[in-house]
This record gives structure tokens, sequence and C-alpha cells, in this order.
């Protein structure tokens, strides 16, 4: 066993992440951890790479004699078992994490505790109302105006039209809508949010709930916050983090 | 090529790799046969799961859904590496690394520290690219000085600087020169060692050792050999870095850190820390830095920029492939001292 896995782990957890990368590829769902613009790259350079894993696993099949020379044999008698329990753990471990979990949005759990972004970020330009049309806007750029300092007032006839899940803050009683926000990869991924009006809220909407809001920004107590004209329930959109 | 190291162990594998089997197309069929039975299994597996319900908690979800991402925005970076790597050994003549690169000391590590310019790749790639030139008997100190210059130097990562903050405050200037000098002040100092393959792990120094001086036939096998040997160092290493920045993330908060803010001196370590914890690719940590900017000084964006590229969760479960602990150790601190003095020094001069 030991043998095996000191010989096979890495070819295997190489095996994983390509398998992994190409079936969330066949299946649309790779933008779930990289930003869609590395989407080509990565399947590109994953299949140059599966070719290769191919011909090592071949060579190392039907060469074993002249190729086992050549083996990577970098644990020494004494580390074998902590090895051979490290290899095996991290295999498992691999193969339950990306090849059996379904694939998963950062929680909005998550975002309870995240402190909200108020500037774009990344590589996306300022939003500037002047001469757009405020509807396409996103949170990323409905936050970012409101973090500008732009206030109910300023605001007044521009039409919101967002996307984004249920943000409840049991302290302040406050409700928020968000949304991620990726770069490059989900370690990135920051949250964009603007307050809205709790009372307008579907029934049994619950923390993670994803809703399409339109309406426009009124003042709730010294807040800017969403004022809905409609709001409903929706499923998690196939784009779940804004690119 | 690895004869020196596979010596050690050959004694104790002889048993299996001499028993006189004979390639025939049996004993082939049936190794073939499990390989596919388990890749098909293994591929019906991730179909039909990925678009289940998934039930578990949102804190192990989201730390699953980290680790994953690390590997995935990794793999194909890590590949290209590998790629280059084996190019550089098998097809690079001898002759044309002389006649580019100078034979001694500092013009040849400054050299060094450049190549990153003409091998876009991050540091991910960049770590079986060093240990390629290694085993083409570059020395631990030149090779230390591409590992930590290329990934600040390369165009892509250039390129997102600017980007994301054009020429304001000195940051892509800064970023660039900081990591150029702190590469060649480590290699510098790595050249000073009397015996700096001591800094290296041992089965790696040996590997180096028995690399052979002129070279062998380039061939398919060869090749295939040798993505099987760095995919077989490199993948371990890349998994076990990416789940603990997963664990690390879920484990602690972002804010904890974001929260410090603007102080000059505790914001650049505040900065240096979280790029520590995660782990993200050179070639796009300038717009995740550009998020960060409203609540931090220069400085400790700059910092965050030098030191992220070098030093990280995932590099240093990588780098752990090719030397010793302490010399991690060793290069961990003589790096972030660096790039905090860059750090206090553009928040002075800003």
């Amino acid at each position: 066993m030991s043998d095996f896995l000191s010989r096979w782990t890495g070819l295997i957890l190489c095996g994983i992440g390509i398998l992994s990368t190409l079936a969330l590829a066949a299946h649309g769902d790779l933008t779930l951890y990289i930003h869609p613009r590395y989407v080509v790259f990565t399947v590109l350079v994953t299949l140059v790479g599966a070719v290769l894993l191919a011909l090592a696993v071949w060579f190392s099949v039907t060469r074993r004699d002249q190729l086992d020379h050549d083996h990577d044999h970098d644990h020494a008698p004494g580390q074998r078992p902590v090895a051979t329990v490290t290899s095996a753990v991290l295999v498992g471990a691999a193969a339950l994490a990306l090849l059996v979990t379904p694939p998963a949005v950062l929680s909005a759990e998550r975002a309870l505790t995240s402190t909200a972004a108020t500037s774009g970020g990344g590589d996306v330009a300022a939003p500037v109302l002047v001469g757009s049309d405020p509807t396409r806007f996103s949170l990323r750029d409905w936050a970012t105006i409101l973090g500008a300092g732009s206030s109910a007032s300023d605001l007044v006839g521009q039409q919101a039209d967002v996307t984004g899940f249920v943000l409840l803050d049991a302290a302040t009683g406050r409700a928020r809508v968000g949304r991620y926000a990726v770069t490059c990869c989900t370690v990135d991924a920051q949250l964009f949010a603007v307050g809205i009006e709790r009372s307008s809220l579907p029934a049994g909407a619950e923390i993670g709930t994803w809703v399409h809001v339109t309406g426009t920004f009124t003042d709730d107590d010294g807040t800017t916050v969403l004022s809905p004209d409609t709001i409903e329930e929706v499923p998690e959109p196939d784009d779940p983090y804004l690119s | 090529m690895r004869e020196g190291r596979s010596g050690q162990v050959r004694d104790r594998r002889s048993p299996v790799s001499t028993t006189p089997t004979g390639p025939g197309r049996k004993s082939l069929a049936r190794p073939l046969l499990m390989v596919a039975a388990v890749v098909a299994v293994a591929a019906a597996v991730r179909l039909l799961t990925l678009g289940a319900y998934s039930p578990l908690p949102s804190a192990l979800s989201d730390g699953i859904t980290l680790a994953a991402s690390v590997v995935i925005e990794s793999l194909p970076f890590v590949f290209l590496g590998v790629v280059i790597s084996i190019a550089v050994q098998l097809w690079v003549p001898t002759k044309i690394m002389y006649a580019v690169i100078p034979r001694r000391g500092i013009a040849r590590r400054a050299v060094l520290s450049l190549l990153g310019v003409i091998l876009p790749v991050c540091e991910c790639g960049n770590v079986p690219l060093a240990r390629g030139l290694m085993l083409r008997g570059f020395s631990v100190a030149d090779s230390v000085t591409f590992l930590l210059a290329a990934p600040i130097v390369n165009p892509v990562t250039l390129v997102t600087t600017y980007q994301a903050f054009g020429w304001d405050d000195g940051i892509l200037v800064s970023r660039l020169v900081g990591g150029f000098v702190i590469a060649n002040l480590v290699g510098w100092l790595v050249s000073l060692h009397p015996e700096p393959e001591r800094l290296l792990a041992p089965a790696w120094a040996a590997a180096c050792a028995a690399a052979p001086s002129s070279r062998e036939r380039a061939t398919l096998a060869r090749a295939a050999g040798m993505f099987r040997d760095e995919v077989s160092a490199m993948f371990p290493a890349l998994f076990l870095g990416a789940a603990i920045a997963g664990i690390i993330q879920v484990a602690i908060s972002r804010e904890t850190l974001t929260g410090i803010g603007g102080h000059p001196v505790i914001g650049i370590l505040a900065l240096m820390v979280l790029a520590f914890v995660i782990a993200i690719c050179s070639n796009v940590d300038a717009f995740f830095a550009l998020s960060l900017a409203s609540s931090f000084s220069p400085g400790a964006l700059v910092a965050f920029l030098v030191f992220g590229p070098m030093i990280d969760v995932k590099m240093l479960a990588m780098l752990s492939t090719t030397f010793r602990v302490r010399a991690l150790a060793g290069l961990t601190v003589l790096v972030a001292l660096s790039a905090l003095t860059i750090g206090l020094a553009v928040n002075l001069l800003v």
C-alpha cells in the first residue's frame, strides 16, 4: 500500500484535479471557481495536462523497468508510515472535495460576517450615473455609488434592477441584498451589498434567499436603502458571482 | 537523470522492479484496464453529483469551495510551469544558456531574476521551473533569485498592476523594484552560504547531484518520466497548501485583518499576513489589492504585492518539496523583513 501510494499519489491527485476541472467546464460550472476570462485558458492547458498525464501513466505501466530508477522517492524510511497516512488522507479528501461534493456558491452566512466592499474593485470601470442606463447597474455598481457618498436625494428617479441574496443582520434588524464579485478565483470573492427595506422582503425570505428587485432609493433613518417596486424570490442564478 | 537518488532506494525496491514479468500484452492489459475503470467511475461520480443538493454546513461547504478554487486556479499554471521546466531541461541547448546568461555572481543573478519577463508564469508554475534550473546545474542562489523575482517581474503581473493602479503612489514601480531587489538580496545571501546544498531537502539535493552533466537524448518517454516526477512532487504539496488556505480562510475572518486599516506600520503587517493567508495568484493580486486601497496606506499595498507572490501558505507547501524547513523559515523571515522595509520606505516617501 505504502509503495503504491508513494508511487501514485501525485498522479492520482493530478487526475482528480483534471477530471474535476473538465467535468465542471462541461457542465458550465467552472465559473463557480474562477473568473470567466480564465475558462478557455484553464480548459486548454488542462487538456494538455491530461494528455501528458496519460503519457506518464502509459509509460509508467508499460516501461516500468526503465522508468523505475527515475522514481521520486522523497521519504526517508523512518517517515514512511506518516507519509503513507498523509498521502491516503490527501487522496481521500481531494476525491471527496473535488469529485463528490456538489459545487457550491460561497454561503450567505459567510457574507454576514464579511465587511461589504464599497468601491468597485478589480478591473471593472467605476459606474457613471450620467448618460448610462441605471437599470443595468449591478449590486457592485450601486454599492460603489453609495459608498462614494451618494444619498437618496442624489439618486431620485434612478431605477435599480438587481439580483442578489438576502442578508439579515440580527443585531441591527437591518436587511441587505448582497452578491459576491470575483476578480480571479473564488478565494478573492468580495461581498457587495445594498440596504433594502426589511418590510418589503417577500414572506419567508431568509438569509441566502435569492431575490430579484426593481425599485428606487430612499432614505431610511439616515441610511440609503432600496425601496422595491417589485421584489420576487428567484432561483440562484447561473452566474452567482459578479465578474 | 535521478539515478543517484534512486540508487539509495534501489535495494529496497529491487524485488519488485527486477521481477522478470516481461512487458507482454497480457500483463499490460490489466493495469491499464484498471486505470481506465477508475477514471470512468470517478468521472461518472463527478457528473452525477454535479447538480446534486449539498447538505453540508455552510462553513465546511465554504472551506471546500475555497480550497477547490485554489486548486482549480493553480492547476493550469502548474502544468505550464512543468512543461516549460521539461522544455528547458531537454531542449534548450547549453550553448545558448552560456551565451545569454553571465557566468558569475551578481550579474548572473540579475539576469536570471529578469528571466520572468520572457517566462510569464506566476508563482505556482515557478516552483517546477526553478527546480528544472537546479537540475540543469544552476546554483541554489541562482534558482532562488529566479524563484522570488519571476512572479513579480512577469509581464502579466506588471500589466494587471498597471491596470489596477496606473502610476499612482509609485505602487507599480515600488513593486517591480522591490521584487527585483529582494530577490537579488536573498540570492546574494544564499550565495554566501558555505554549503548551499544543505538548504535543500535531502532527497532533492541528491537528485540534483545525480543530474547528468552531459544531457541524455530527449525522448517522449523521458519527458513523460520527468512530467511524472514533477507532478508527483508538486501535486501533494499543492493540494495540502490549498487545503490549509481553505481552512484558515474559514477559521479566521478576513475582516480581522482588513479592519486594521490605515496605520502606517501595523497596516503593512496586516496586509502581509493577509497575503500569506489568502495565497492569491500574483498575476491578478493587484485587482484584489485595489479593493483594499481605500483603507490601507500605499506602503501596505506594496508590501502585500511584494510579499504575497514570494511567500504564502501554498508556496511554502510547494517549496517544502525542494528546501529544508529551516531554510524556508529563514527565507520567510528575510523576505518578510525586506517587504516590511520597502512598505515603510514607500509610506515615508509617498
